[in-house]
């Protein structure tokens, strides 16, 4: 591969967003607004599939890397423009490549300002691109809070019901995140002298008393901080209470992206640095914490599934599911184990491949809940069914996302969740306690997510007092091209589902390599 | 003996001091026909350049890179950069002018000889090194602007200006209080010679930690004296009032260029007078004030609804930000956390503050009004405006990309590396508290939507200068290194 590769992935998308935003100007290009986003996020599509199969697999490591040092070049403060890919963010650039292509799809029937709406849409895939390919702390942060502004808009004007409320919400709650990330950077800059999370590796921290660690900030505040920052953006219960109105009141796409990618942040976070940044300042504070944290991911699971069951709005119900499913990347964190590689490979990696499985569930929910909105005008459950009958393909998909979401064999869900409960049942006292807890959290989601599908697929047509009554013989199935995104989602469902090792190889390596650094 | 060589360090001054002379007579002579400020723009663009030269050292005066009048005016090159950023910005001011000023005001020359005159007021500040000529030039700078109030001829000028004038005495007055105790203690009115008191104190008394408690209560004076011209805890209360009840070209000029002004003196007094022993006490206090600012001006701004006043509260909250870079500054250490992120920022905020404050004007004309409310809608009729305008308010909030993020991350990491931990989460949480009420602005202009119809009118001055703003801060957001660099050269010399 080509250098500079990963930085046109990255850049790439936010100039072609910029180019749709100001080049549109002219009536030629106007035109084809959506032809031109298709395309853009086709090739970014195209290019992630083929930057993940180049990915080196033999030697591992960061791969890709482009590094230009003079971005701010002081000796007193040294920020570096420097990204690359390793085996945990690889197939996180490949689920953003997907996920942005299939958002564009799902928001080809936008006619309300199209040419901001595109821009910022590009300009967000390229800038979540950008979070999971930073090397330098500093850069992380900034593509980080770029990222509210495109949300922010997305939003507040395309969105519906409370939508300026719920986009001012997920603002706040994102910035006090990203203020716990500044903090937190700043103080193990001022501590180690160096943005750079691979550097930091080699200064050899670990068991150093009265390293420059200790004297400025306990590591274990810097731990706490980022935590903290990160839990919010996952969510983590009981910071969570954003999710739902940003998830309820944003356009599809933007659900799809949010829920696909921008919770997977969180997700990443917590395992680029608190598990292996941490792993070589001081292992031991993830270790004595790992049990209250299981804890808290059982909570977050069930909590988040008793929640669920009660919603009667279907993006609602899936928005918090993913609260639920998101306590078990808490709770895969808590397997991890200071003193062993072994121990803690079958937890983090589930948590990891979790954070790859639910984008893609997820994103195909959200998917096919926007399209049955375009079709119903409404997400209220009880005004829904029977739409089996009249969408027979979307109920089709619907019925797989909802069987990967509840954790059928077969299906990806599966997978990382059972490799999450093996990682941490093994280790006995609260951590078995806690996964106990959560498996119950796997009953209570079938339990959802089949009466979901019974109330707004099954049965034999919508009660009479619904509004879709009038509509309902006029329900049309999903046309061709809303077709593709599906079954790209699904192929990547059921391909990990039946043969995981296609992406939790690259998991491994770079579960592995957290350890041996 | 002053000689003609001495005299012409000050050019820039003399410039500024002789134009505002010129649009005096020129008004007497020919009446109202000559523009004021353009001829205004005229005297300020040929400082500017003098003093571009004199910076990158084309006009070289004797050879040496710092010279001083009697000890008693410095022209260094961290002067010369602040003075190039003052003259840029009142440059900027008196070249839309001729668009933003209201028909009462457009008239009289008398505005812009007091504008000069305070200008010049400003560019002394930027260089005094000696407390007795630091508190005239702080005089030079606040009565022409006095009369610059109470000009406009409307309901509540005379009380701004009467305001104004109550307050600018009182501490100019709690200023003069700390200078004369600094004097009586030190024997000496130059900032460096107030730097070796302990030593020279020796036997003059008994207990030595008095002492001590005498230059930190005198330095608090000085302090709290400043904080009426850099608008901070405890002299703030004037801001809100007066940045809404005067002419927007004023507010624009207190928010602006006043405002850097007053940090440059504090930042060199301190610098330069203050040793570390004394400083580590000072700096609590510093952090405080910082603080009670900070949170303060962001509080009471999220509830405004006009925008002059809800920036007099913004230009609070960022007086207390520079402040917790000024709480961090290492008087020893020549490293660059401390008093570069503190010009930096100091710089950056100008840029920004005057991109947003000429982009509300120029939207506020289109709805003539300057309650947010009534900007609905503007962001599809005045696109352009109204994209610059929310990329100043981003960069004021902080986000990345912006030269304002820069700006606060090397504030915030000078802090952190001074043991200023909860300084620096106090800065962090209020730009939480910002982002309300930024965003909503942002949000009224692109989200609501409106149907009036606005009048065709355009204001080609502001367009290019708010273009050059926002180009600026998004260049310098992404590229820090260009403005930094110069910081850091410029630093160098009084360091």
């Amino acid at each position: 591969m080509p250098g500079g590769i990963l930085s046109f992935l990255i850049f790439f998308p936010i100039f072609a967003g910029i180019f749709i935003g100001i080049g549109s100007a002219s009536n030629a290009i106007k035109k084809r607004i959506k032809f031109f986003a298709l395309l853009f996020t086709l090739i970014e599509m195209l290019l992630s599939i083929l930057l993940y199969f180049n990915y080196d697999k033999e030697n591992g490591g960061f791969q890709f890397i482009d590094y230009f040092d003079a971005w701010i070049p002081f000796e007193s403060f040294r920020a570096q423009y420097l990204v690359g890919i390793d085996g945990l963010s690889t197939p996180l650039v490949l689920l953003t490549g997907i996920l942005g292509f299939c958002a564009v799809i799902a928001s080809l029937k936008i006619s309300f300002r199209e040419r901001e709406y595109f821009m910022w849409l590009l300009i967000l895939q390229g800038v979540v691109t950008g979070v999971f390919s930073s090397l330098d702390m500093l850069l992380l942060f900034v593509f980080w809070e770029a990222e509210l502004i495109p949300m922010y808009f997305l939003i507040s004007i395309w969105g519906s019901g409370k939508a300026q409320y719920s986009a001012m919400k997920f603002l706040i709650f994102t910035l006090t995140s990203g203020a716990f990330f500044l903090i937190g950077i700043l103080s193990i800059y001022f501590a180690t002298g160096t943005f750079v999370m691979y550097d930091i590796a080699e200064l050899n921290l670990i068991g150093v008393s009265g390293s420059a660690f200790n004297i400025i900030i306990p590591s274990l505040l810097i731990f706490l901080i980022f935590f903290i920052g990160f839990a919010i953006k996952l969510p983590l219960f009981p910071l969570h209470s954003w999710l739902p109105d940003a998830h309820t009141d944003a356009p599809t796409a933007v659900s799809i992206m949010l829920a696909g990618v921008l919770l997977k942040m969180g997700g990443y976070g917590l395992l680029r640095i608190n598990v292996d940044l941490f792993n070589s300042i001081d292992p031991t504070i993830l270790f004595d914490l790992s049990p209250y944290i299981a804890l808290i991911g059982a909570i977050s699971v069930i909590y988040g599934a008793v929640l669920t069951i009660r919603q009667t709005d279907l993006k609602r119900l899936i928005a918090f599911s993913s609260v639920s499913h998101m306590g078990y990347i808490i709770l895969g964190l808590s397997s991890y184990n200071a003193y062993s590689n072994l121990g803690s490979s079958e937890g983090l990696g589930g948590t990891a491949l979790q954070l790859f499985t639910h984008g893609t569930i997820t994103g195909l929910a959200f998917y096919l809940v926007g399209l049955t909105y375009e079709r119903t005008h409404t997400r209220h459950i009880p005004h829904l069914g029977g739409l089996a009958i009249k969408m027979p393909l979307i109920a089709t998909f619907f019925v797989i996302a909802g069987f990967a979401s509840l954790g059928l064999p077969g299906l990806s869900g599966f997978v990382a969740e059972l490799m999450i409960f093996v990682g941490t049942f093994k280790l006995g006292g609260l951590w078995a306690f806690s996964t106990i807890l959560s498996v119950f959290g796997v009953v209570l989601a079938a339990g959802y997510t089949l009466w979901m599908i019974q109330r707004s697929f099954l049965g034999s047509g919508v009660s009479n007092d619904s509004p879709v009554a009038k509509e309902y013989d006029n329900l049309n199935d999903m046309d061709k091209i809303e077709l593709i995104g599906a079954i790209i989602l699904t192929i990547t469902i059921v391909a990990v589902g039946v043969y995981p090792s296609i992406v939790t190889d690259l998991f491994n390596i770079g579960i592995g390599e957290v350890f041996s650094r | 003996m002053i000689s003609l060589n001495e005299i012409l360090i000050i050019t820039p001054e003399l410039f500024i001091v002789g134009f505002s002379l010129i649009i005096l007579l020129s008004d007497l002579i020919f009446g109202s026909k000559f523009r004021s400020s353009d001829i205004a723009s005229l005297g300020i663009l040929a400082s500017l350049i003098i003093t571009i030269l004199l910076f990158l050292g084309v006009i070289k005066i004797n050879d040496i890179s710092s010279i001083s009048i009697l000890n008693i005016i410095s022209v260094d090159k961290y002067s010369l950069l602040l003075k190039i950023v003052v003259l840029l910005l009142s440059l900027s001011i008196s070249t839309v002018g001729k668009e933003v000023i209201s028909d009462t005001l457009k008239l009289r020359s008398e505005f812009w000889t007091l504008f000069m005159i305070s200008l010049a007021g400003m560019m002394m500040l930027t260089s005094v090194t000696e407390m007795i000529t630091a508190w005239v030039a702080l005089e030079l700078t606040s009565l022409p602007l006095i009369g610059m109030l109470s000009l406009n001829k409307k309901r509540y000028s005379l009380e701004i200006s009467f305001k104004y004038l109550i307050l600018s005495a009182t501490s100019s007055a709690i200023i003069l209080m700390g200078i004369s105790q600094l004097y009586g203690l030190s024997g000496s009115t130059f900032f460096n010679d107030i730097m070796p008191l302990k030593d020279a104190l020796g036997g003059r008394f008994i207990f030595e930690d008095s002492t001590q408690l005498l230059i930190i209560f005198s330095l608090i004076l000085i302090i709290s004296g400043f904080s009426f011209k850099i608008a901070s805890f405890p002299f703030f209360t004037w801001v809100p009032d007066v940045y809404q009840g005067s002419p927007s070209l004023v507010t624009l000029y207190l928010s602006v260029v006043s405002k850097i002004a007053g940090f440059s003196i504090l930042i060199r007094f301190l610098f330069e007078s203050v040793n570390i022993e004394v400083y580590s006490n000072i700096s609590l206090f510093i952090a405080i004030i910082s603080s009670i600012s900070m949170f303060y001006g962001n509080i009471m701004a999220l509830r405004q609804n006009d925008l002059k006043r809800l920036f007099a509260y913004s230009t609070i909250a960022h007086a207390g930000y520079i402040l917790i870079g000024i709480a961090s500054l290492q008087i020893n250490d020549a490293s660059f956390s401390g008093i570069n992120s503190t010009v930096f920022y100091l710089i950056a905020y100008g840029i920004t503050n005057l991109t947003a404050f000429l982009s509300m004007i120029s939207l506020s004309r289109y709805v003539d009004s300057y309650n947010m409310l009534d900007f609905k809608g503007l962001g599809s009729s005045q696109r352009y405006q109204s994209i610059i305008f929310s990329i100043s308010l981003i960069s004021l909030l902080g986000i990345p990309a912006t030269v304002g993020f820069m700006g606060k991350a090397f504030i915030f990491s000078g802090a952190i590396s001074n043991d200023y931990f909860w300084l620096a989460s106090f800065g962090i949480i209020n730009s939480l508290i910002s982002a309300y009420y930024y965003m909503k602005i942002i949000k009224i202009i692109f989200v609501e939507k409106s149907d009036k119809p606005y009048p065709e009118i355009t204001f080609p001055r502001l367009k290019v200068i708010t273009t050059i703003g926002a180009i600026l801060i998004l260049v310098l957001g992404l590229a820090p290194v260009a403005l930094l660099s110069i910081v850091e050269s410029a630093l160098n010399t009084i360091i």
